[in-house]
């Protein structure tokens, strides 16, 4: 559905986006099953404390409450999404990354991977996500656990989670091997890596 | 051409996902061709790459892994 805007929408609606209240579900992988008695949640690489964090656990960390907006590289936006879950800087306080660290890679069980400077995550705004305007978070958007990083294009925010990666250097994802742009700023529309150059 | 391709991937979990993986190899076939008539071969070769890693992943998802 088209959507008339009003002027605060335009001013959160990047350039090349259409705004619609719906949320289309996009993926490239299959749906991984979930158990929540095998689901481990793993962080490692340059930390100081890696770690693995069972289901009941993950939902054990102290929670955040936060409202961003969602744009996904193939052109919509969607105003407004709740988000309940566990912030990223909650995750790296407990791992406490090494100074070398400069990226983070998200993991999926698929092997699908993306791939943010550290400082991007360390954002007030970024977390792993189980709930969505105060429901659970749906397998087909992500469920269990979805991270959500709302200042980049919405494939970097990886859905089922299983593990994040500290690192002393950058390595592309998934979508950024395929030609897809390696910072993804909406509101600069870097879609593509040829905008790189 | 692969950018539509890639759409048509990522909209399957909506749709029939055998014919949406027929409809985006068909895509990367008509990006194949007009990969070939690129002057630069440089160019050319790129999106040949990008090319066979699109077919690649979509034989995989119909092999039945999660990529």
């Amino acid at each position: 559905m088209k959507l008339g805007r009003t002027p605060d929408e335009k001013v959160r609606t990047p350039p090349g986006q259409r705004l619609t209240r719906g949320w289309p579900v996009l993926h490239a992988e299959t749906i991984p099953p979930f158990d929540e008695s095998t689901w481990r949640f793993r962080v490692f690489g340059l930390v100081a404390n890696p770690f693995e964090l069972s289901w009941s656990a993950f939902k054990g960390l102290p929670t955040v409450d936060l409202t961003s907006d969602i744009h996904c590289v193939t052109g919509w936006s969607k105003l407004d999404n709740r988000w309940e879950g566990v912030a990223f800087t909650e995750i790296a306080a407990r791992a406490q990354p090494l100074p070398a660290v400069t990226h983070v890679v998200t993991h999926a069980p698929s092997g699908y991977t993306a791939n943010v400077p550290l400082d991007v995550v360390m954002d007030d705004d970024v977390l792993f996500a189980w709930s969505h305007d105060g429901e659970p978070l749906q397998p087909k958007h992500g469920g269990p656990l979805r991270l959500v990083i709302p200042k980049r294009y919405f494939w970097k925010s990886v859905k089922w989670a299983d593990g994040v990666e500290f690192l002393d250097h950058d390595e592309r994802g998934f979508w950024e091997v395929r030609g897809y742009h390696n910072d993804a700023h909406p509101f600069a529309e870097e879609r593509f890596s040829w905008q790189e150059r | 051409m692969i950018v539509r391709a890639d759409e048509l991937v990522k909209y399957a979990p909506n749709r029939d996902a055998a014919d949406a993986y027929a409809q985006a190899r068909a895509v990367l076939a008509d990006a194949e061709s007009a990969a070939e008539s690129l002057a630069d071969q440089h160019v050319a070769e790129n999106f040949r790459i990008q090319i066979r890693t699109r077919l690649d992943d979509i034989a995989g998802r119909e092999r039945g892994g999660l990529l």
